[in-house]
């Protein structure tokens, strides 16, 4: 296949959700000779979003494009190692991107964070996922050991919504709070509460997720392109 | 009438196949939890991963400890809904964060003036008779919020209440004390507040969920044993595999309830959902989901337990001892005060719809018949005469009328205003009886917590309307 075939083929199989497929593509796309770096563009994150616009378009139903994002992760995998010998990762640009995700303390609604987290990934996103019920200092500790630039939360309870202030101030009072950009999110949570908790923003989907973090990272994580 | 979703075969292989995936899969807990320390003292093997493998034995016999009749009194001894299996009561919904407010149509936070409200008119409405908390107080301070919204239900209603947001152990003490104290006075004959726990699909255990289920168990008080899996999403993404996965979570929960406290009364509660396919958010308008609640209904009888579901009429029909319906919007998420009132009228309506409807000399008419004959009509015969106190009179869901009638209404706004200032006109006018004055000191104390209560939130706490 030539480049242009390959393309095809990798959208096709990413459309379809089809995760060996994907990486079988990417591999075969390698050995062709195509730069890693435009192999991740036009082949994969081309494809997410050419999916992400469907879905949000109404045409794609969710398992779909957790599907293709899945198959977009399978893709990734395979070029990862030939992007670093690169040099850089464009998804990543100079540091890479490190998220780390969970549910706050005292509540266990994990759904809308998985469906996050994954889409994250299928962008190249390192995501640590704490689970759910995650304590303040959880978030602390695991921004510190990962090196993480990111970190989204989730709530689903009104009762649950503080912790997320909890969250944001024991980062600022382990002076990590400068080093990483805060989304959160959850069906209760709203522009006005991610402000005055002093979070840098929230989404209500998660395609709007994916565009905020990109947003987060391309704009204000130091080193990030 | 009934409606069979299930044929007697078909409920076998689902329970046989809840059975084998609470074996094979078994459920998980945190490993290290009080929950999972009190069920390795029980006998029960938690994997140092938090798997729990439940044999089929096992749930049998634990479930067979359980009681086939659970009753949930009122807070005065009356009102006692007896889940027996020859009645259906209706609940209404819950919890909603926002409500929509009923003077000025604005929709924001709810508040402890809305379970006030919210319990008062369901006093009022006589097809309920259970009340849910039908909304999470954002102005009640935590950790006191469900004590307190516990509290300004009971004052509102006599009717017996269900929380549906507790789920932390400290929370259900409070509310147990309360339960105690309004028991101890005499007042409440009854377990006169339960609570419901819902298994995290897929197979997962909330340990501060279940600590406080326990704690009513412990108490006595009634545990509505939930599970609400969705389809596509936290279920086999059809509506038997969305049924099988609330089966098994249902009976593996209860089995543990058994395990701990025999014979502690427990719900099966079971609310097998879909997934709006574009978003993964519960979608109440699959139609499918009224199969599953009333196969829900039926796989809850199968294992002989008081069964609650939600599915409106096809779930009617198959007579579930209790039925959640009415007056939130949005996903359960939005308290509306005339969604209730509407609501209301329209359980009335589906329970005279699945009311069976006796065939005999009476019923037929056959000499009302004989006495018009052809042409005339029945408007002034005794037999009409003796049955016209039968039919209901729509009022807020369009009523035929004249023109001139139609014109008049609609200046006045749609049916959904007229809801709503009948809402608002029960509020103000309609008379709970006070919570026996000792049970009432006791609650409040229990209520305003360990350190005494700003003034601002005791006021907030009392009935916005006459009390
Ligand atoms: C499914 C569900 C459950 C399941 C959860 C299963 C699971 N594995 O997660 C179960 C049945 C276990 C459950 C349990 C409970 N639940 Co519940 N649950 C829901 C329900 C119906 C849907 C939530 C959901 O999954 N939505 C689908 C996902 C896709 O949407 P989402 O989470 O909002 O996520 C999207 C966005 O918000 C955003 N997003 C999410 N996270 C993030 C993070 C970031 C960083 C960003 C940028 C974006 C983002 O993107 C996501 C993808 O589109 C809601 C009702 C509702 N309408 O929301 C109630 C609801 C949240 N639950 C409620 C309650 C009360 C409970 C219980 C207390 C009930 C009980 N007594 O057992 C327990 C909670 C126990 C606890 N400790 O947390 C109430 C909360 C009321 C309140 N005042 O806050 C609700 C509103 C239902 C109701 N009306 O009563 N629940």
């Amino acid at each position: 296949m030539d480049g242009a075939a390959l393309y095809g083929a990798i959208r096709a199989a990413v459309v379809e959700g089809d995760a060996e497929r994907a990486g079988a593509l990417a591999g075969e796309a390698l050995r062709a000779g195509l730069d890693p770096l435009e192999i991740l563009d036009r082949g994969f994150t081309s494809s997410l979003r050419h999916v992400g616009s469907c879905w949000e378009k109404g045409e794609l139903y969710l398992p779909e494009m957790m599907l293709a994002a899945e198959a977009v992760k399978a893709g990734l995998a395979v070029l990862k190692p030939r992007l670093s010998a690169a040099g850089a990762s464009k998804a990543g640009g100079a540091a890479p991107l490190v998220c780390v995700m969970g549910t706050v303390a005292g509540d266990i609604h994990d759904i809308g964070k998985n469906i996050v987290g994954t889409l994250l990934e299928a962008i190249g996103v390192r995501v640590v996922d704490l689970g759910t019920d995650v304590e303040a200092s959880r978030f602390v500790g695991a921004v510190r050991e990962h090196g993480a630039n990111l970190v989204g939360m989730s709530a689903l309870l009104t009762s649950t919504m503080p912790a997320m202030r909890q969250v944001v101030e024991a980062l600022e009072a382990a002076g990590l709070r400068r080093g990483v950009r805060i989304a959160v999110g959850g069906a209760p949570v709203t522009k006005a509460f991610a402000q005055e908790i002093g979070a840098d923003g929230t989404a209500a989907d998660g395609m709007g997720a994916l565009r905020l973090f990109q947003s987060l990272a391309a704009k204000e994580v130091p080193g990030a392109v | 009438m009934r409606f069979e979703a299930l044929t007697g075969q078909e409920t076998k292989t689902v329970h046989r196949a809840a059975l084998q995936i609470l074996e094979e899969v078994g459920l998980h807990l945190p490993p290290a939890s009080t929950l999972a320390g009190r069920l390795r003292e029980a006998g029960l093997q938690v994997t140092p991963e938090g798997r729990l493998h439940l044999p089929a034995s096992f749930i049998e016999a634990a479930l067979a400890k359980a009681p086939r009749v659970v009753r949930l009194g009122g807070r005065d001894g009356r009102e006692t809904a007896v889940l027996d299996g020859r009645r259906t009561f209706i609940t209404t919904d819950g919890c909603g964060a926002w409500t929509i407010d009923p003077e000025s149509g604005e929709r924001r936070a709810s508040t402890l003036d809305d379970v006030a409200r919210s319990a008062r008119l369901t006093d009022a409405l006589e097809h309920y008779q259970v009340y849910w908390m039908m909304v999470s107080a954002g102005d009640a301070p935590l950790p006191l919020r469900t004590a307190r919204e516990y509290l300004t239900a009971a004052r509102n209603t006599t009717k017996h209440v269900q929380m549906i947001d507790v789920h932390r152990p400290e929370e259900a003490a409070a509310i147990v004390k309360m339960a105690r104290a309004l028991r101890e006075s005499g007042a409440a004959t009854d377990a006169p507040v339960s609570m419901l726990n819902s298994v995290v699909s897929p197979l997962r255990l909330d340990p501060g969920g279940c600590e406080a289920a326990l704690a009513f168990a412990a108490a006595g008080l009634p545990v509505a044993a939930c599970s609400m899996p969705i389809a596509s999403v936290t279920a086999p993404a059809t509506a038997p595999g969305s049924l099988l996965m609330s089966h098994a979570e249902i009976i593996g929960f209860t089995a543990l309830v058994q395990t701990l406290y025999p014979g502690a009364p427990v719900i099966y509660t079971g609310f097998p959902a879909f997934a709006d396919a574009r978003t993964g958010i519960t979608n109440y308008r699959d139609p499918r989901r009224w199969w599953a609640a009333a196969a829900a209904t039926q796989m809850g009888q199968s294992v002989r337990l008081p069964v609650f579901t939600s599915g409106e009429l096809a779930s009617l029909l198959e007579h579930p001892d209790m039925l959640c319906f009415g007056g939130l919007l949005e996903v359960s998420t939005v308290l509306s005060f005339e969604q209730l009132v509407i609501d209301h009228e329209i359980v009335r309506d589906m329970l005279l719809s699945a009311a069976p409807q006796p065939v005999d000399d009476e019923t037929l008419g056959v000499d009302a018949v004989r006495e018009v004959g052809p042409g005339g009509h029945f408007l002034s015969r005794r037999h009409t005469l003796r049955h016209i106190r039968e039919f209901v009179v729509p009022k807020f869901s369009e009523p035929a009328r004249p023109v001139e009638r139609a014109e008049q209404d609609a200046a006045r706004g749609s049916p959904g205003d007229a809801a709503r200032r009948e809402a608002l006109r029960l509020i103000a006018t309609h008379a709970v009886p006070p919570i026996d004055a000792r049970a009432a000191a006791a609650m409040e104390r229990v209520a305003d917590g360990p350190e005494p209560a700003r003034p601002e939130t005791r006021a907030r706490s009392s009935p916005p309307a006459k009390s």
